[in-house]
C-alpha cells in the first residue's frame, strides 16, 4: 500500500513536468505580451520591464543548434528552466498584471472562494443525492421513485450555466429576490463567509450542485436496488432483524461503497471550482483567475492555475484508485 | 456469440413439434431491437434527426435571414412575426437559433468522430502491440492527467477560434476538443482490445488458424465498436457543452456567426432588458444535450444489457 502510494506518488512528477512544459509552449505562443496596452510602451521601455522579468531570454532553448556546447550552458538560463528552478522551491513568481502581487497569493486568495463554493456544494449534493437514492431505492416503483428517476434523468444532462442563467433569469430579473454577481469580504473562508455571501452564494451553489445531486442519487440508487438482491438482505429478514437494523447495518453499508469511489472526481471538481459559474456570477475564484489571466497574458498566474489544477486532478485520481482499494481487498494484490 | 433467452415450456413445446429455433441474430440487429424498445432513446432520436433536420434546413426554416438588423424591433419578445423574440440589433433570435444549431451540432459530430479516430487508432495499435502499448499509454496517461477545458482555452487562445470552414465547421475548436478528450477513448479501445484477445472466441478464431488481420477484422473491432459509439454518444453533448461555455467566456466562435455559446454570450449582456435570448439560447442547448444523452442511455443498454 505504501510502495504502491509512493510509486504513483513519483509517477505524477514527469505528468505535472510535461503538463508544465506544454502550458508554458501553448501560453508563449499566444500572440500578445504581457505590457500590450490601446497605447503601446515605447521600445525602451518594453525593454526594460522585460529584461526586469527575464522575458528577453528564450522560452526553452537558445537555439536549434544542439551539437554546439554554448547550446548545452546557457539551456539553463531559459524562461522555462529559471520558471522550474523557482517553482521546485515553492516560488511560483509574481503576477505581471496585478502590481507584482505573488502568484501564490493570487491563487490563495481564488481558492478560498473557489473551494468555500465547492464545499457547501458537495456537502448539498452529497447529502441530497444520498437522501434521493436511498429513499428510492426503499420505495421502488413508487411515485417517490419516479420523481427522483425523473429528476436523476434531467438532472445529468442540464449543464450548470444553463441552469445558472435560468435561476438568474427567475430570481434575479423576474422576481428580483438574489442579486446576480458578486462577492463580499473575500478574505474569510469557508463558512465563516456565509452570514456575509449567503444572498449571493444560493444561485450559484444550486447550478452546482444539481448534476453531482443526480448523479450520486442514481450510482446510489442502482447499489441499493443491487444490495437488496442479496443473500445477506435474506439472511437478514429471516433472523428477524428489525427494518432499521436492516436497512442502517446491512444495507447502507454496502450499498454505499460505490458512492466513495465517486466522491473523489465530484469533490475535485467541484473544489477546485467552475470557472463558468465564476464567470456568470462574477466570483473572483480561481477559476475566473485563469480566464483573466489568459486574456492579460500573465504567465506566472496562468502556470500556477494550470499545475494547480493538474495537482488536484492527479491526486484525486489517486485517492479514487486508494478507496477502491481500501474497499474492495480483493484488488489489493 | 449467440444468446438464447431462457428455455420456456412454449420453447421446448415448440421444438418437440419441429418448430426451429430461434434464428441466429447479430450482435448489431440485437442491439437495434433493443434500441428500438426504448422509448426514452426513441424520443431522444427523434429529438435529434429534427434538430438535424433543422440545422440543414435552416435556410428555409428561418423567418428572417438571420444576420439582418431591424432597428424598429430591437429586444422584442416573442411573438408570431419573431417565434423567439428579437435581439439588442432586432435580429430574429429563432433565425439565430437555427443557423447556430449547425456550428453546434456540427462542434459535436465531427469532434467526437475525431477523437473516436484517434482514440482507436493509438488504443488498437497499444492493445495489440507490447512494444506500441509501453510507448503510446504512458504518452496517453500524461495526456489523460491534462486538465482538459483548461487545455481547451489554452489551445483555442493560442490558434485562435475564427477560422469557420463553408461557414459553420469551427476547425479549431473541432481540434481543440478532439486533442484534449481522445486519451479517453485510446484507454477504452485498449482495454477492450487486451480482454477481447483473452476470450475464447479469438482463442478459437486463432486455433483454427485465423490470421491477425482476420482477428482483428472480424472479432476484435466489431467487439470494440459499441463501446466506443456509445462513449462518443455521450461525448456529444459535452463537446456541445464545451463549446458553449468557451464561446460564452468569449474565447470561442466569434461574433456574426451564431453559434448557442455566441448566443448565449450576447443574450447575457442584456439578461435584464431581453431575457428571453438567454431563455431561448439555453433551452436550445439544454434539449440538445438531453436528446443526445438520451440516446447514449439507450445504445449503452442495448449494446449491454446485463450492465447496470
Amino acid at each position: 500500500m505504501f510502495l504502491y502510494t509512493s510509486r504513483r506518488l513519483l509517477g505524477m512528477i514527469p505528468v505535472l513536468f510535461f503538463i508544465a512544459v506544454v502550458t508554458f509552449a501553448l501560453m508563449h505562443a499566444v500572440p500578445g505580451g504581457p505590457w500590450d496596452r490601446e497605447k503601446p510602451l515605447p521600445p525602451q521601455a518594453l525593454a526594460k520591464v522585460e529584461a526586469k522579468y527575464g522575458l528577453d531570454k528564450p522560452v526553452f532553448a537558445p537555439s536549434w543548434r544542439v551539437w554546439e556546447p554554448e547550446f548545452w550552458r546557457e539551456l539553463t538560463d531559459t524562461q522555462f528552466a529559471s520558471y522550474i528552478a523557482d517553482a521546485v522551491r515553492g516560488d511560483l513568481g509574481v503576477s505581471y498584471r496585478q502590481l507584482n502581487r505573488p502568484v501564490a497569493d493570487i491563487l490563495l486568495d481564488g481558492i478560498r472562494i473557489s473551494a468555500t463554493l465547492g464545499l457547501m456544494a458537495l456537502v448539498l449534493s452529497t447529502s441530497a443525492g444520498m437522501v434521493l437514492g436511498t429513499l428510492s431505492a426503499l420505495r421502488q416503483n413508487s411515485w417517490l421513485d419516479y420523481i427522483c428517476v425523473a429528476f436523476v434523468t434531467f438532472g445529468v444532462c442540464v449543464p450548470n450555466f444553463v441552469l445558472g442563467l435560468l435561476l438568474m433569469v427567475l430570481f434575479t430579473v423576474h422576481l428580483h429576490w438574489l442579486p446576480s454577481s458578486g462577492w463580499t469580504d473575500p478574505t474569510t473562508f469557508v463558512f465563516l463567509s456565509i452570514p456575509s455571501n449567503c444572498k449571493q452564494m444560493v444561485m450559484p451553489v444550486i447550478a452546482l450542485s444539481v448534476f453531482p445531486t443526480a448523479y450520486i442519487a442514481r450510482v446510489a440508487r442502482a447499489s441499493l436496488l443491487d444490495v437488496l438482491q442479496q443473500d445477506y438482505m435474506r439472511t437478514a429478514r429471516a433472523k428477524g432483524l428489525t427494518q432499521q437494523v436492516i436497512v442502517m447495518r446491512h444495507m447502507m453499508r454496502n450499498g454505499l461503497i460505490p458512492i466513495l469511489t465517486v466522491l473523489g472526481p465530484v469533490a475535485a471538481s467541484l473544489v477546485t471550482g467552475s470557472f463558468i459559474i465564476e464567470h456568470l456570477f462574477a466570483i473572483p475564484g480561481i477559476g475566473r483567475q485563469f480566464v483573466y489571466s489568459i486574456f492579460a497574458r500573465d504567465y506566472g498566474v496562468i502556470m500556477g492555475t494550470t499545475l494547480f489544477y493538474a495537482v488536484v486532478v492527479t491526486v484525486a485520481n489517486l485517492i479514487v484508485d486508494l478507496t477502491y482499494v481500501l474497499v474492495d481487498p480483493r484488488i489489493r494484490s | 456469440m449467440e444468446k438464447r433467452g431462457p428455455i420456456s415450456a412454449e420453447r421446448i413445446a415448440g421444438v418437440a413439434f419441429g418448430e426451429t429455433l430461434p434464428v441466429h441474430r447479430s450482435l448489431w440487429i440485437d442491439a437495434a431491437r433493443r434500441f428500438a424498445r426504448n422509448w426514452i432513446a426513441m424520443i431522444g432520436l427523434t429529438l435529434v434527426l429534427g434538430l438535424i433536420g433543422l440545422a440543414i434546413l435552416a435556410p428555409v426554416v428561418q423567418r428572417h435571414d438571420y444576420r439582418v438588423q431591424n432597428l424598429a424591433h430591437t429586444s422584442e419578445g416573442p411573438s408570431w412575426t419573431y417565434w423567439f423574440g428579437t435581439d439588442q440589433l432586432g435580429r430574429d433570435q429563432w433565425s439565430r437559433v437555427v443557423n447556430g444549431a449547425r456550428i453546434s451540432l456540427c462542434v459535436g459530430i465531427m469532434s467526437q468522430l475525431l477523437t473516436a479516430v484517434i482514440g482507436m487508432v493509438v488504443g488498437g495499435l497499444a492493445g495489440l502491440n507490447r512494444w506500441m502499448d509501453n510507448l503510446l499509454m504512458r504518452f496517453t496517461d500524461i495526456a489523460y492527467s491534462f486538465p482538459d477545458l483548461l487545455m481547451m482555452i489554452l489551445l483555442l487562445a493560442a490558434f485562435g477560434s475564427g477560422l469557420l470552414l463553408f461557414g459553420s465547421v469551427p476547425v479549431t475548436m473541432i481540434l481543440a476538443i478532439s486533442l484534449v478528450w481522445w486519451p479517453t477513448i485510446a484507454r477504452l479501445v485498449r482495454g477492450q482490445m487486451l480482454s477481447l484477445q483473452q476470450r475464447d472466441f479469438t482463442l478459437a478464431a486463432r486455433a483454427t488458424g485465423a490470421s491477425q488481420w482476420q482477428i482483428v477484422w472480424t472479432h476484435l473491432l466489431p467487439n470494440t465498436l459499441g463501446p466506443v459509439i456509445v462513449t462518443i454518444t455521450f461525448g456529444i453533448p459535452r463537446a456541445i457543452f464545451a463549446e458553449a461555455a468557451l464561446s460564452f467566456i468569449g474565447l470561442g466562435i466569434p461574433p456574426p456567426s451564431p453559434s448557442w455559446g455566441t448566443l448565449v454570450n450576447d443574450g447575457f449582456r442584456f439578461i435584464s432588458a431581453a431575457p428571453h435570448l438567454v431563455v431561448t439560447s439555453t433551452l436550445a442547448i439544454a434539449v440538445t444535450m438531453m436528446s443526445f444523452t438520451f440516446i447514449g442511455d439507450g445504445l449503452r443498454d442495448a449494446f449491454d444489457p446485463w450492465a447496470r
